[in-house]
């Protein structure tokens, strides 16, 4: 790493007239000119806080943007609280305007029931295109050990972005960089007397992408990661979070008073689920199941509640909780049965970071319960009721688990991700022509997080509303198919449907031959990426095979008279498989499909439309039948 | 949006003496299970009891509401602890909670009762909610909740009794002093009111028999078919006062006032802004109306979360160009007052919503502010950016407004309201319509289709506005689905728009997308037979092939045509084999008038085969026993959409 040391901390940017900006981003609606932040680290009483200065100033370059922008916001909470805030707009001829109906509102997550994250909201009247929009704040960082990275990727473009840590000499700050652009960021350190400064810069950074299909912003957004990574006391650095050993320890006080003291009703209950159970494996199955069944989610995160567990007897009592809770009794339960049991933290999916790397709290985002059945690691989330006992919940696959083994000791364990064979999707259609057009049956066997997702979806329904979900879960051909007779068995790992079906107009009748598509499932049309303009990845929910069968029965007297050609294509990234089968007085077609990724790079995005090119010409082939 | 917050504090003369108190309510103290209807036994959950009362009371410092709704609610299963576990309480315009009490009954009958510390209060869009989660919920659990809280009052009301959940016993209460007469009326199956006068109080109820969960169904209107009760203040005989009150004249004057009453200061600024705009006596009417509503759309910019006091200064608001919705609608006024046009002041229901009844005058239900323009027959509505006259939201049309019709009596201009309805535009000007012409390419794998989707009138403010408001990235996807409607491809050629922009010279002139368009997904090979799926070309349809019965009316959002002109070249050496397979012909009429049909129907000449298919919906509200007939014509269409040309080497 270059360093360079400059006398002067704040180097003022010029900011670009519009003109240019045009140029920079010819179609952008609006660019910040400036986004800044400066965090300042300081001892207040001997206790090491923080404080962070952002600004931003959003030049505004259409009608419509004026509009759209009329409102800012600042958010804060109890942990980052904020001291100070100021906005105005100014107008194109540099005329300064206040801001107007400032009020302050929750702002939680969909899936939190209560916490304390504020959001601090207020309009700009007055604000026209070519005017620009600023905005600043100060916040107070009371936990150092809980500081967001600073984002750089916006909805729109940034002209240009400044990030400064400014600290004690004593103390030795780490940062790494993320995202698409973090080629573009330039570092910069200074001192004066005992303060350094780490200056960060990125300009014409163009403005984040957004697909529905895209991993979490973490993934692929420019940012800057920093952290304390030690402090000097006497002379000697003392480690601070530099090693996945001083996060567990900040970890391990959230869970050190957990569940010391045991409950007769937690314990009763346990041992009533677990009596006559002889296998460790069978009584673990039967508390995790319990858990997925009985206690709800519910998620109060209100300052320390966000990170330390509650007892496990109140969780039972309550029957809900949020994922600590859930880990918290089923360690309990399941230590009472005499099963290793431990408290883990996880990051899911949505988190793209290692404890390596950044050992920090951003890390993780999620608890659940570790156990150890026969010398093997299995990791029980309670927040997920379709799991399966033995898989990991799917937004946990191939994620680091911290496992707190106790005070000391720890483990970190990746978890498994669930090999393709293991999530087996097959669909067949048995159809014959009849007065009613098609007549048949259909069958679906699913395993794995196939099964998963069946068993959350239809656990909550009744019948009538399990048969329309049936209805629209598994329609095919066209509308007008009608379903009757639905059944179901779900039986651990595997489960199984069946239904009658009709389906009307959809084959083809012409003189004495019948015309028919057996593609009743097109899955893939409409599925291109958008290449090569998306440059971030593409996320799928777990690694999969499937199948769809069609097998039709001809009509006595009637023969096939042209069969569409079989086509096998694979290629580094997917592929598939077309196969029509002739059999005795039937014909039938298989759709064969494997997904064999959990994040498709850009650079295979060609690949994968190459796929579906060659898949499409197949979706449009019709067997003929006639006498 | 509310037209007037009113703050009806001494408008009243309440002081009829004696003072009331209010009686906190009670609960059981010993609760227990209670039954639930076999019928129900499958349903997430079964609303046993639900209770709700609004009490007037006079009080020392002044007269206040107090609101309590009483629940018992029977869980079924895991669905229904998700639902019902976690509660939230409106406190909005709440100046107090006096109680709440939450306990639940577990099917052993043991009792848990709720600690009150556990109560949060959140605000989230600026409103303000009590919320808690239930404990200790399992499946024939029975959860109980009320809560009482204290407001300021309001004379109009409504209460929704049904709901998604079906309901053992509903019941409404409305408890007033003895001088306060308040009028009800019961909507969608529930029985009128029933008066009692306990002391001084009088005690108006509803009671509710069992009702089902509400069904989702395609063309309906589910709130303005909810069981619903609304009130009114009708009469205070205090002061043996015969007066009505609260009635449409006096709303209309109120409204007149507050829409039309300007100091210098406003005038003149306003006077400056039509300066801007730009008016020429040489003008036509209808000129001078949307100029003026072209140029304050384009300029200002309202949102409904803006408090509405920005209204009592236009000055300021011409100046920030961002307002309140009542602001923006004082400022129409005053633009058009100003600018010597006639027009009235029409405040409308919703028909998705709830409507105006000339005899019962909720002024709740009064919502949209509309206005008209005598001169030309029109209406505009001036918070609605992507709406340009004469076209207001469709579902505020067809249905009663409220005209605030201005008179001078003397020296004093007021106003006096008529309730009438608000007229819909010509069905024919609202229409989606589709003109295609496509050839198949040599190799006959493919075809190019020119395509022309052309919306009108109420049709087509929903299509535009993604082109007015979103980002160009987004509108390029916008278009893509567009396209991708009727031609199942996303391999764009080329295309364009007209009339793209919201301010158009022609009111009635379409929002057109032009789009030349490869697709290789309409044809299908059969050996040596292509089939054309030409159904496609009119995109999925919906249907209605369910055959579930159908509880409510049919409720269209405005009358409307679509008409598909198809043009298919067929190649040289082939024939269609199934070309009667176009014919369909499902119309429905009342006394000898077309109300609804799909009619499709071909010609062929030399290779060019026409398609002209007419989809039409003159009527917006068709009466349960059409259900069928609409039905058919509804599936029609999402039959056309499945047929295949089957062509064959001649």
């Amino acid at each position: 790493m270059k360093k360079l040391i400059i006398l002067s901390l704040l180097l003022v940017t010029a900011p670009a007239f519009s003109q240019d900006v045009r140029k920079v981003f010819p179609e952008a609606e609006a660019v910040y000119i400036n986004l800044s932040k400066e965090v300042e680290f300081f001892y207040s009483e001997g206790k090491l806080m923080a404080k962070s200065t952002s600004s931003e100033d959003l030049k505004l370059l259409t009608d419509n943007a004026a509009k759209m922008m009329s409102r800012g916001h600042v958010y804060h909470s109890s942990f980052n609280a904020l001291k100070r805030w100021e906005a105005y707009g100014m107008s194109p001829e540099k005329k300064k305007l206040k801001i107007a109906n400032t009020r302050t509102n929750d702002n939680r997550d969909d899936y939190i029931f209560f916490d304390d994250s504020k959001e601090t909201s207020f309009d700009f009247p007055g604000i026209t295109n070519g005017g620009t929009r600023h905005i600043e704040y100060e916040v107070e960082h009371s936990d150092v050990h809980l500081l967001s990275p600073f984002y750089i990727d916006r909805y729109f473009p940034v002209l240009n972005s400044e990030f400064h840590i400014v600290f004690p000499s004593n103390l030795k700050i780490k940062y790494v960089y993320k995202g698409l652009h973090a080629d573009k960021i330039s570092f910069t350190e200074s001192r004066k007397k005992d303060k350094v400064t780490y200056s960060f810069k990125a300009n014409n950074i163009p403005e984040a992408q957004n697909y529905p299909d895209a991993p979490d912003n973490s993934w692929f957004a420019t940012h800057v990661i920093y952290f304390i990574e030690a402090i000097e006391e006497n002379g000697v650095f003392k480690p601070y979070l530099a090693t996945p050993a001083d996060l567990y320890q900040y970890n391990y006080e959230h869970i050190r008073n957990l569940n010391k003291q045991p409950d007769e009703h937690l314990e009763a209950l346990t041992d009533s689920l677990t009596k006559g159970l002889s296998s460790p494996a069978e009584k673990a199955k039967a508390i995790y199941s319990w858990v997925q069944t009985h206690i709800k989610y519910v998620a109060f995160e209100d300052g320390m509640e966000g990170f330390v567990p509650r007892e496990a007897a109140l969780v039972c009592s309550r029957r809900y909780g949020d994922c600590k809770d859930m880990a918290s009794i089923l360690t309990a339960m399941l230590k009472r049965a005499d099963i290793p049991a431990y408290m883990t933290w996880i990051g899911t999916r949505s988190l793209s970071y290692s404890y390596k790397e950044t050992p920090l709290p951003i890390v993780d985002n999620h608890m659940i319960c570790t156990i150890v059945l026969d010398g093997k690691y299995i990791f029980l989330d309670g927040t997920d009721n379709g799991c399966i006992f033995g898989m990991p919940s799917s937004h946990i696959q191939g994620k680091e688990a911290m496992i707190a083994i106790n005070e000391n000791e720890y483990k970190i364990l990746q978890v498994e991700i669930p090999q393709k064979e293991r999530n087996q999707y097959s669909d067949s259609t048995f159809l014959e022509f009849n007065e009613k057009g098609l007549t048949g049956k259909v069958k679906i066997t699913m395993s794995g997080y196939f099964t998963s997702n069946l068993r959350s979806a239809v656990s909550p329904k009744n019948e009538k509303e399990r048969n329309d979900y049936f209805n629209s879960r598994f329609g095919r051909g066209n509308n007008k198919v009608k379903f009757s007779n639905w059944k179901f068995n779900i039986n651990g790992n595997t489960s199984i449907i069946t239904a009658d079906i009709e389906l009307p107009d959809y084959a083809r009748k012409i003189g004495d031959e019948w015309m028919m598509n057996l593609n009743l499932f097109k899955w893939y049309e409409h599925q291109e990426i958008d290449f090569p303009k998306r440059k971030i990845p593409v996320s799928f929910p777990y690694l999969s095979t499937s199948n769809f069968t069609t097998v039709i029965k001809l009509p006595s007297g009637f023969k096939v008279s042209y069969q569409p050609k079989d086509l096998e294509y694979y290629n580094k990234v997917w592929g598939f498989n077309m196969k029509y089968l002739p059999g005795d007085g039937s014909i039938s077609l298989t759709q064969q499909f494997d997904n064999n990724t959990l994040m498709l790079m850009p650079e295979d995005f060609e690949s994968w439309n190459k796929v579906l090119e060659n898949l499409f010409p197949q979706y449009n082939q019709s067997v003929v039948i006639s006498k | 949006m509310r037209i007037l917050t009113i703050i009806l504090l001494g408008c009243l003369s309440l002081s009829a003496g004696a003072q009331s108190t209010f009686t906190r309510y009670e609960w059981g103290q010993k609760p227990a299970l209670r039954p639930i209807d076999q019928e129900f036994a499958n349903e997430a959950a079964v609303i046993v009891s639900d209770k709700k009362t609004v009490e007037y009371v006079i009080e020392k410092d002044g007269f206040y509401l107090y609101n309590t709704v009483h629940r018992i609610i029977h869980i079924n299963n895991d669905k229904g602890i998700e639902y019902f576990n976690k509660v939230y309480l409106p406190f909005n315009s709440g100046l107090q909670v006096i109680d709440v009490k939450a306990r639940t009954v577990l099917p052993n009958g043991k009792v848990m009762v709720f600690d009150e510390k556990n109560i949060k209060e959140i605000t989230e869009e600026d409103n303000v909610y009590k919320i808690f989660a239930l404990e200790g919920l399992t499946k024939d659990c029975q959860i109980e909740y009320y809560y009482t809280v204290k407001k300021y009052p309001s004379f109009f009301g409504r209460e929704v009794l049904s709901g998604g959940f079906p309901v053992m016993k509903a019941e409404f209460e409305l408890i007033a002093p003895m001088h306060l007469r308040f009028d009800t009326k019961t909507f969608n199956s529930l029985s009128p009111s029933m008066d009692t006068v306990i002391g001084e109080k009088r005690i108006t109820r509803v009671i509710s028999g069992k009702m089902k969960g509400s069904e989702d169904e395609k063309y309906s209107m589910a709130r303005a078919n909810s069981s619903r009760v609304e009130y009114k203040l009708s009469y205070n005989t205090a002061n043996n006062d015969r007066q009505r009150l609260f009635t449409w004249n006096e709303l209309a004057k109120k409204v007149f006032a507050m829409f039309n009453t300007l100091n210098d200061k406003e005038r003149k600024k306003v006077k400056d802004m039509l300066e801007d705009v730009g008016l020429s006596e040489a003008l036509k009417p209808e000129e001078k109306i949307t100029r003026i509503e072209n140029y304050i759309k384009k300029n200002f910019m309202s949102r409904d979360d803006i408090p509405n006091e920005d209204a009592n200064d236009l000055v300021a608001v011409i100046k920030s160009k961002l307002c309140s919705d009542r602001a923006m609608n004082k400022l129409f006024s005053a633009a058009y007052t100003l600018a010597g046009l006639e027009h009235h002041i029409v405040l409308a229901g919703d028909r998705e919503a709830y409507s105006i009844d000339p005899k019962f005058e909720n002024w709740n239900n009064a919502d949209n502010f509309v206005i008209y323009f005598p001169a030309t027959n029109k209406y505009l509505a001036p918070t609605e950016t992507i709406y340009r006259y004469p076209w207001i939201p469709p579902t505020w049309a067809g249905a009663n407004g409220v005209f605030c019709i201005g008179t001078t009596i003397g020296t004093l201009t007021t106003a006096i309201a008529e309730v009438r309805p608000i007229p819909f535009e010509a069905y024919q000007h609202s229409y989606h319509n589709t003109d295609i012409k496509l050839k198949m390419d040599d190799k006959l794998d493919a075809v190019t289709i020119d395509v022309k989707q052309s919306y009108g009138g109420y049709l087509a403010p929903n299509y535009k506005a993604p082109f007015v408001f979103y980002s160009p990235d987004e509108q390029k996807n916008v278009l893509k689905e567009l396209v991708r409607f009727g031609t199942n491809s996303e391999n764009i050629l080329s295309s364009s728009f007209e009339n793209k922009e919201p301010d158009q010279k022609d009111p009635y002139a379409p929002f057109v997308i032009n789009a030349s368009v490869k697709s290789t997904q309409l044809l299908e090979q059969a050996g040596n037979k292509i089939i054309l799926k030409v159904g496609e070309l009119i995109g999925e349809q919906v249907e209605m092939y369910d055959v579930k019965e159908r509880v409510s009316d049919i409720d269209l959002n405005a009358p409307h045509a679509l008409i598909r002109n198809i043009e298919i070249q067929i190649p040289e050496s082939y024939e269609v084999k199934n070309l009667k397979d176009l014919e369909m012909n499902i119309v429905h009429q009342e006394n000898g008038k077309l109300t609804m049909g799909f009619v499709s129907t071909y010609t062929l000449t030399g290779n060019l085969l026409k398609i002209t298919i007419h989809e039409d919906y003159i009527k917006v509200h068709y009466a349960l026993a059409d259900y069928i007939a609409f039905k058919k014509v509804i599936n029609a269409a999402a039959d056309f959409n499945k047929i295949a040309l089957v062509l064959q080497k001649k």
